[in-house]
C-alpha cells in the first residue's frame, strides 16, 4: 500500500509561504517592503552563486551577469517596445547564453586561477558597459525604465506603482529558483555536482564530463541571476554600469558562506541576516565593508559550513539518493 | 585478443623523461602485473594511459582504436578505468553514495528526465541502487553503506576505491597500488576480491610493489625502470632476471 507521507519540511515551508504571501497586508512600511524586495532578488543571484559554488568553483562574476540580465530587459524595453514579461525571461536566457560561451573555456581552470578569471570578467564586463556609447547608455546608463504592467482581459490592468506588486512578483521569482535549485540539488545532476566539488580528478576517471557539468550549472546560475537583474532594472527603474558587478559578487560569496552552501536555504538566511544586520552597521559607514570582511573570515575559520550547519544536521550535499532511499522503504511495504 | 596495445609511449616532461618509447601489449582476460622502483615512471604510465597526461610521443589503442589523447571521461566510457595511489573517493558523501555517483554511465534518462524525475530516471535510480548494493555486499563493505567516506578507516578506503572504479563498469581496470600499506590480512582480502574482479572477466593491470602477491596473482609481469621497460615476463623468470634483480629486487622496497 502506497501512501504519500507530507514531510515536516513541506508544511514548514508552505507556512512559512503563506506568512510571506500575507505580510504586505500587514507590514505598510515601504522601506520594510523594499528591504524584503532586496533580500529576495539578492538571494536569487545568490542561489546562483552557491550552485556554482557546489561544484568547486567561486565565481566572483555573478554580479555582473545581473547586470547583464538588467541591460538587456532594459534595452528591449526601451528600444524594440517588447513587454517587460517577455523581456524577464529573454534577460535570463540571454545571460545564460553568454554565461555558457564565457564560461566553458573559463571552467577549464581549476581553483584559486578560475576565481581569478572572474574578478577579470566582472572588470571585462564592467568596461564593457561602460564603454558602450549609445547603446548602453556610458557612464550614465539607462534611466526612466518602466515599470511593469499586467493588462488584463477587459480592460483592466494591473500597474506597478507601489511596492506590493514588486514584492509579489519577486516572492514568484525566488519561490521559482528554490524549486528548480531543489529540484536541481536532489537529482542525479546534484549528485554529479557533488562529486566534481569533492574530487573532481576522480569524478572526470568515472566518466563524467567535467567541462560539461561545471558549464551547466554556471549556464543555469546566470540564467537567474539574469532574472534577478531584469527585476531590478524595472523597479529600481535605473541601471548604470556600477549598479551590479564585482561588489555584488563578493556579497554573494559572504552571504553564502554564512547562510551555508549545503542547504537551499542557507544563501537566503546569509542574505536576511547579514542585510538586516546592515541597518546597524550603517553608523560604521565605511568601515562597515571591514567588518563583513571579518564575518566573512570567522566564518570561513570557526563554521565554514555557514549558519544551518548549527543545526546539527548533515548538509543536504547529495540528497539525491534520499530518493533511492525512498525506494528501498517503499519497496519493503 | 590485444585489448590494449602500446606503442613507442613517451613523456617528456622539460628535462626529465618519465615515460621512454614503452611498448605494451595487454591481452583480454589477463593480468599484468606492472612493477618497479619508485619513481620508474609506473603512475604517469598509468596517467597516460587514462588520459590525465597526453603523451609527448607514441600511441595507444583500445579494442583497436586509437585512444591517444582523448579525454579522460571518454575513456572511461570506452571501458578504461583506473584507481589512484593515494586513495581516490568523494570524502563528504556516504559510501552509499559514492558507489551511486560512480554509476554515472549507466544512467538512461536524460537531465531534465533526471531533474523532473521522469521515468526513466526512477528506473535508474532503482537499477543503481541495486547495483551499489550488489558492490557493497562483494566488497564487504555493507556496514558502511551511511558512513562518510572520509570517516573510513585506511583499509576500507582502498576498497571503496576499487569499487568506485567497478561500478564504471571497466573492461580493462588499472590498478595503482591497491594494497599498499596493508597488513597480511587486509591484503590476502583484497587480492582475493581482485581475482574475483578476473572471474568476472575484466582485464587487470596492476602496479604493485608487493612481490609475493603479485607472484601468486600476476600471470606475466612487467617490470619499469627510469621509464623503460626493462624486463617482461612470468613471475619466475622475472625473479631470476640478472637486470630486474640489479634495478630492484633485494631493496627493502619489496616484502
Amino acid at each position: 500500500m502506497k501512501h504519500r507521507v507530507i514531510s515536516r519540511k513541506l508544511v514548514a515551508c508552505i507556512v512559512f509561504l503563506v506568512i510571506l504571501v500575507l505580510l504586505p497586508i500587514f507590514l505598510k512600511s515601504p522601506y520594510e517592503l523594499h528591504l524584503l524586495i532586496t533580500i529576495m532578488t539578492t538571494s536569487i543571484a545568490a542561489l546562483g552563486f552557491r550552485l556554482v559554488y557546489n561544484t568547486g568553483k567561486t565565481s566572483m562574476a555573478q554580479g555582473s551577469f545581473v547586470a547583464i540580465g538588467a541591460y538587456t530587459s532594459a534595452l528591449m524595453v526601451i528600444r524594440l517596445g517588447l513587454s517587460f514579461w517577455l523581456t524577464l525571461p529573454l534577460a535570463g536566457l540571454v545571460a545564460a547564453a553568454i554565461g555558457g560561451i564565457i564560461g566553458y573555456p573559463a571552467l577549464k581552470l581549476r581553483g584559486a586561477y578560475f576565481t581569478i578569471l572572474t574578478f577579470g570578467l566582472a572588470e571585462a564586463i564592467h568596461l564593457a558597459l561602460l564603454n558602450g556609447g549609445n547603446f548602453t547608455g556610458g557612464v550614465m546608463g539607462i534611466t526612466e525604465i518602466p515599470s511593469p504592467v499586467i493588462v488584463l482581459p477587459g480592460q483592466a490592468s494591473i500597474e506597478f506603482i507601489s511596492k506590493v506588486p514588486f514584492y509579489y512578483l519577486a516572492l514568484a521569482l525566488l519561490v521559482l529558483t528554490l524549486v528548480v535549485m531543489y529540484r536541481l540539488d536532489h537529482s542525479r545532476l546534484g549528485r554529479i555536482f557533488g562529486a566534481i566539488h569533492d574530487n573532481d580528478r576522480l569524478a572526470e576517471s568515472l566518466g563524467i564530463n567535467l567541462g560539461m557539468y561545471t558549464t551547466l550549472a554556471f549556464t543555469i546560475a546566470c540564467f537567474f541571476s539574469g532574472l534577478a537583474g531584469a527585476f531590478l532594472a524595472h523597479y529600481v527603474g535605473v541601471i548604470t554600469p556600477s549598479s551590479y558587478g564585482l561588489w555584488q559578487g563578493v556579497y554573494y560569496l559572504i552571504y553564502v558562506i554564512v547562510g551555508g552552501a549545503g542547504n537551499i536555504f542557507g544563501p537566503i538566511i546569509g542574505t536576511a541576516g547579514l542585510t538586516y544586520l546592515s541597518r546597524f552597521l550603517i553608523a560604521f559607514g565605511r568601515y562597515q565593508l571591514i567588518i563583513y570582511g571579518a564575518i566573512l573570515i570567522v566564518f570561513m575559520m570557526f563554521l565554514p559550513n555557514g549558519l544551518l550547519s548549527l543545526l546539527g544536521r548533515r548538509p543536504t550535499h547529495f540528497p539525491g539518493v534520499d530518493r533511492i532511499r525512498g525506494y528501498i522503504s517503499r519497496s519493503r511495504e | 585478443m590485444a585489448l590494449l596495445e602500446i606503442q613507442g609511449l613517451t613523456k617528456v616532461f622539460g628535462g626529465l623523461t618519465a615515460v621512454n618509447k614503452l611498448d605494451l601489449t595487454v591481452s583480454q582476460g589477463e593480468i599484468v602485473g606492472l612493477i618497479g622502483p619508485n619513481g620508474a615512471g609506473k603512475t604517469t604510465f598509468f596517467n597516460l594511459i587514462s588520459g590525465v597526461l597526453k603523451p609527448t610521443r607514441g600511441k595507444i589503442f583500445y579494442k583497436g582504436k586509437n585512444i591517444t589523447g582523448l579525454k579522460t571521461n571518454r575513456i572511461a566510457s570506452r571501458g578504461i578505468v583506473r584507481t589512484f595511489q593515494a586513495t581516490s573517493v568523494f570524502p563528504e558523501m556516504t559510501v552509499f553514495e559514492n558507489l551511486a555517483v560512480a554509476h554515472h554511465l549507466q544512467t538512461k534518462a536524460s537531465f531534465m528526465g533526471a531533474i523532473f524525475d521522469s521515468p526513466a530516471a526512477r528506473e535508474d535510480n532503482r537499477d543503481i541502487e541495486q547495483k551499489t548494493m550488489s558492490i557493497l555486499d562483494y566488497m564487504g563493505l555493507i556496514p558502511f553503506k551511511d558512513e562518510l567516506a572520509k570517516n573510513l578507516p585506511h583499509g576500507h578506503l582502498r576498497l571503496l576505491g576499487i569499487a568506485l572504479a567497478l561500478a564504471a563498469n571497466p573492461e580493462l581496470l588499472l590498478l595503482d597500488e591497491p594494497i599498499t600499506g596493508m597488513n597480511p590480512e587486509e591484503v590476502n582480502t583484497v587480492m582475493g576480491k581482485i581475482e574475483g574482479l578476473w572471474e568476472k572477466g575484466i582485464t587487470l593491470v596492476v602496479v604493485e610493489h608487493n612481490m609475493k602477491a603479485l607472484m601468486k596473482l600476476g600471470h606475466r609481469i612487467v617490470v619499469m625502470n627510469f621509464g623503460r621497460k626493462i624486463a617482461e615476463g612470468t613471475p619466475e623468470e622475472i625473479q631470476h632476471n640478472k637486470e630486474v634483480i640489479e634495478a630492484y629486487l633485494g631493496t627493502e622496497e619489496v616484502v
